[in-house]
């Protein structure tokens, strides 16, 4: 048996890299969650990572993986190796960093076909999902939560302090986190509505992105009304915020990335 | 989708699948914190901090609403008593920390020994971003509750707690 690089399509060479480096990024979240839960009680949620993300995953691995097969080149090869050193360093953040540059240099490469390119994409979206976001979401958290906290207390007609929400019934209060806001929510929905779309139609077209606005605006909607029910009492906080609620709230998100993706890229899938 | 199943390409993806194996090993190998233990650092580090500084034993007070385990401490310095809370990662428990405030009381944050008007967004958002890239302990200020007259709780060493 023999490796010769070669040989090797950039297509294959990019479905690796993309496993490896996701492996790396996600890897501590699954044990995480495994060790939280249980094997069997972390997977209505993904394994702690959210069937999203692991969806995205698989598509953007298809799309590298039928990608023209020309031989992976020099510089490749070099991002490849440069993402994959990143994600070897035993942190789990600078994963996302080596996800960004492999994907980044497939998306940017004019010489990529558009299934790469689309591939590309995806890995991109995964490291914006999963560092790139939280990290914007540090520097504008306290707008956006307390955005959410006071949409909900106009809605409910509760006082508002800050992020904090007084409840509906009972003399407690709850706190909107950067993890409960709409931004949060919509950037996983974001990345599975790149992902179905991408997979289906390679190259984007500039009426999708109407669709990705009106994603976005799903996503704010639901997650108000998720936040709104919260908001009534502690025993529906502790619904709404545990893990039935949570699998609800993540399965209303993916069908809502679904349906836009699919109504958007309607054309590519119903012909 | 084509798969082959010459040897060249069997082996191209045993060496992928050893390279993922080798590089996931070390991060699995090791435990990382939840956050429920980050806050219990930062309320821990808090404590050993203050407690051969305030003129009373500490008690422990509990963040309303109770959020994920972060928690403070009311403690005495000079002749008034304070309240000091861990900001959570990011300053996210920042607006239920002010929540403990009377009307009568000030609320100052403190950063690295800084004392500050406004909690410090930016600095600790970019700090938490190294800290995630560098395997460092998450970043916190210190939301710190006086009465307005009172200036001692001011005055402890707050550069010796970063």
């Amino acid at each position: 048996m023999s490796l010769r690089p070669a040989a090797v399509t950039r297509g294959r060479l990019v479905a690796a890299a993309m496993l490896i480096v996701m492996a790396n990024a996600l890897g501590e979240l699954v044990k995480a969650a495994v060790a939280g839960q249980g094997f069997f009680g972390a997977l209505p949620t993904g394994l702690g990572v959210s069937w999203a993300v692991w969806l995205s995953l698989g598509l953007g691995v298809r799309l590298a993986l039928t990608a023209e097969p020309a031989p992976a080149r020099a510089l490749d090869w070099m991002a490849a190796a440069a993402g994959i050193a990143l994600a070897a360093v035993p942190v789990t953040g600078v994963a996302s960093l080596g996800a960004t540059l492999i994907g980044g240099w497939f998306l940017v490469d004019p010489r990529a076909d558009d299934r790469l390119k689309a591939a590309g994409a995806i890995l991109v979206a995964l490291a914006v999902n999963l560092m790139w976001s939280k990290l914007l979401l540090m520097l504008f958290a306290r707008p956006i939560e307390n955005l959410d906290a006071g949409v909900v207390g106009l809605v409910r007609g509760v006082a508002v302090h800050g992020n904090v929400i007084d409840f509906v019934h009972g003399d407690e209060r709850v706190a909107v986190l950067s993890g409960c806001t709409s931004v949060a929510n919509a950037s996983l929905a974001l990345l599975l509505w790149l992902a179905v779309t991408r997979s289906v139609r390679p190259k984007p077209v500039a009426s999708e992105f109407g669709y990705a606005a009106a994603l976005f605006v799903t996503i704010v909607v639901i997650n108000l009304v998720r936040l709104s029910l919260v908001a009534d009492s502690r025993a529906a906080w502790a619904y709404w915020h545990g893990p039935v609620g949570d699998s609800v709230v993540d399965a209303l998100i993916t069908a809502a990335a679904m349906a836009w993706a699919v109504v958007g890229a309607r054309r590519e899938i119903f012909r | 989708m084509r798969f082959s199943a010459r040897p060249a390409t069997i082996g191209f993806w045993l060496a992928a699948l050893a390279l993922g194996a080798l590089t996931l090993a070390p991060k699995l190998a090791r435990a990382p914190k939840s956050t429920s233990e980050i806050a219990g650092d930062a309320t821990e580090h808090l404590r050993r901090f203050l407690t051969p500084l305030s003129r009373a034993p500490l008690q422990h007070v509990q963040l309303k609403p109770p959020i994920e385990d972060w928690s403070g401490w009311r403690f005495t310095a000079g002749a008034c008593q304070a309240l000091v809370f861990p900001s959570g990662q990011g300053g996210e428990m920042t607006a239920a920390a002010r929540l403990h405030a009377g009307p009568g009381d000030r609320v100052d944050f403190i950063y690295h020994g800084e004392r500050l008007a406004a909690p410090p967004t930016t600095r600790i958002a970019l700090d938490y971003m190294a800290s995630r890239v560098m395997a460092r302990p998450s970043p916190f200020y210190v939301v710190l509750i006086r009465p307005a007259a009172c200036t001692a709780p001011l005055n402890l060493p707050w550069s010796k707690l970063s």
